[in-house]
């Protein structure tokens, strides 16, 4: 497992990175939407004891109680991958344990109890899997899990039962977007039950280019068949990809290479910059990046521009205090200062 | 307070709505104010998403209640939690692990309507799942043992015979 941040691997590369998340609840407690402020910190307490009385845990994780931090703390931690919205929204009886490297978080009393997920860089679903099945046994060893014979692990939604597995992979697809492939996509892609939306947030794929392909079928399949069913379709979603890259090569290739310079171009000068058109600008190089027209560019400057341009991060990198004006000017001068 | 549209970013504009004496209200930061072209938006607050599981649920419940007799009332609750089915229908979210049980006939509909299947084949947790674990495998020996009788593979069909009476001996049940 590897921070899908510090990610140097393959340029040409398509996929950012890989997510497992296991959903999980405990035995006789009522699921986090039903729990006291109290009951709640319990049950954070009573997984951290499960959690970290396994060997050799304790230097590699830490815990980060939610209601003990300030607003803009959690929301990075939201834009950095790193533990979702949901967690956020329930503050007040949240947390979660990560590891040193930021590839495994333990969310709880999310939307369930425990909500597991970790987080590689690249194209890896069975290995990460195989890393959370792993965290998965050792709580396991320690905690009853709500668990039904016939429907399998029990969850708060019952979208999520069975299983209670999630894979999904974060990937670029600028030339589908551009040629408006991404409905016929997401047609075909619920009938074998799965999705695709755009990353930050609904419908924001527009302008940043990055999609979430996921299963959204939990029951009556094993998870090795959903991360394998996954696996393919994403394999056919790169060549998709490149083949539509190719043809714009083809037949339009200066003004394609006159758009991704462009954006170069402006993100190296911009004074003023709002986080919708930086998204929509990085998107623009990493594609230079990936198809070998910008080299000396690294993935990880971009995907570290990526994050850190967001509006909560590049408060906290600054001021927590800053205008959303004074922010678009301070987003230019960080860009700017990455990309000399 | 924070911006209603995105709820990201600190509302700094408050636009007031009065139409036909009804008025209404939204607070919104300057990037969302300045893509918010027209009043008509506001009315659509409640509907930014409007594919969200939640509200394909409770469209899927309702439409579920119409024409099934044997569906719990709305106002039913579980007896361990005390969440209401009206809330869950709501909402989309159970209030405990009994709840699967207490509002069977409607959670049942809706999962088989969600996720097409309603047999668990993945994971099982390897502590308190451990009797599960032990009936699975003796099903799936049983299944093998009947596929091999009707097979005519008698040798294979006695092997199986001999694990089926070795795992009964051991647990000393049946």
């Amino acid at each position: 497992m590897e921070n899908w941040l510090e990610y140097e691997g393959e340029t040409e590369s398509l996929v950012i990175s890989s997510r497992v998340r296991l959903a999980r609840n405990i035995k006789d407690e009522p699921f986090p939407n039903r729990l006291s402020e109290e009951t709640a910190r319990k049950i954070v307490g009573n997984v951290e004891n499960a959690f970290f009385s396994g060997t050799g845990v304790k230097d590699e994780f830490k815990s980060v109680h939610l209601w003990k931090e300030d607003n803009n703390s959690n929301l990075s931690f939201v834009e950095k991958h790193l533990v979702s919205n949901k967690l956020i929204e329930n503050n007040s009886k949240s947390a979660f344990i990560v590891n040193n490297e930021q590839t495994a978080s333990i969310m709880i009393n999310e939307e369930d109890h425990i909500r597991l997920q970790c987080i590689s860089a690249g194209f890896n679903l069975e290995d990460i899997l195989d890393y959370a099945n792993k965290i998965d046994d050792l709580i396991e060893e320690k905690i009853d899990y709500a668990f039904d014979e016939k429907l399998g692990y029990l969850t708060a939604c019952p979208t999520n039962i069975g299983t209670g597995l999630r894979a999904s992979v974060m990937i670029h697809l600028p030339a589908i977007t551009m040629n408006n492939g991404i409905n016929g996509i997401l047609n075909a892609l619920t009938q074998v039950g799965m999705t695709i939306r755009g990353l930050y947030g609904e419908g924001s794929g527009a302008y940043s280019n990055l999609y979430q392909i996921s299963n959204q079928v939990t029951l009556g399949i094993s998870e090795k068949d959903i991360v394998a069913n996954l696996t393919a379709v994403v394999k056919q979603l790169i060549n998709q990809e490149n083949l539509s890259r190719q043809q714009a090569t083809g037949t339009y290739k200066y003004e394609l290479q006159d758009k991704i310079f462009r954006s170069l171009g402006i993100l190296k000068t911009a004074r003023v910059i709002d986080s919708r058109e930086c998204l929509k600008l990085l998107s623009n190089v990493r594609m230079g990046v990936e198809m070998g027209i910008i080299n000396n560019i690294s993935k990880k400057v971009l995907n570290y521009l990526l994050v850190n341009t967001q509006p909560a991060t590049l408060a906290k990198l600054f001021d927590d205090k800053l205008s959303v004006k004074e922010l678009n000017i301070k987003r230019a001068e960080y860009i700017r200062e990455k990309l000399k | 307070m924070l911006c209603e549209m995105c709820k990201k970013n600190e509302a700094i504009f408050h636009v007031t709505k009065i139409v036909n004496g009804s008025k209404q209200e939204i607070s919104l930061c300057d990037q969302c104010a300045k893509n918010f072209d027209g009043f008509n938006i506001a009315n659509e607050i409640g509907i930014i998403s409007p594919f969200s599981f939640q509200n394909i649920l409770s469209g899927l419940m309702g439409y579920i209640g119409e024409g099934h007799k044997n569906i719990e009332d709305t106002t039913t609750s579980c007896e361990n939690c005390g969440i209401t089915l009206k809330e869950f229908k709501e909402n989309g979210l159970l209030g405990c692990d009994e709840c699967y049980e207490n509002f069977s006939k409607t959670v049942n509909t809706v999962i088989s309507r969600v996720q097409g299947k309603i047999e668990h084949v993945g994971k099982i947790p390897k502590k308190c799942g451990e009797d599960i674990i032990k009936k699975k495998r003796m099903d799936n020996l049983k299944q093998d043992l009947q596929k091999a009788i009707a097979l005519e593979e008698y040798e294979s069909a006695a092997e199986i015979r001999d694990k089926i009476r070795k795992i009964n001996s051991e647990g000393g049940k049946e």
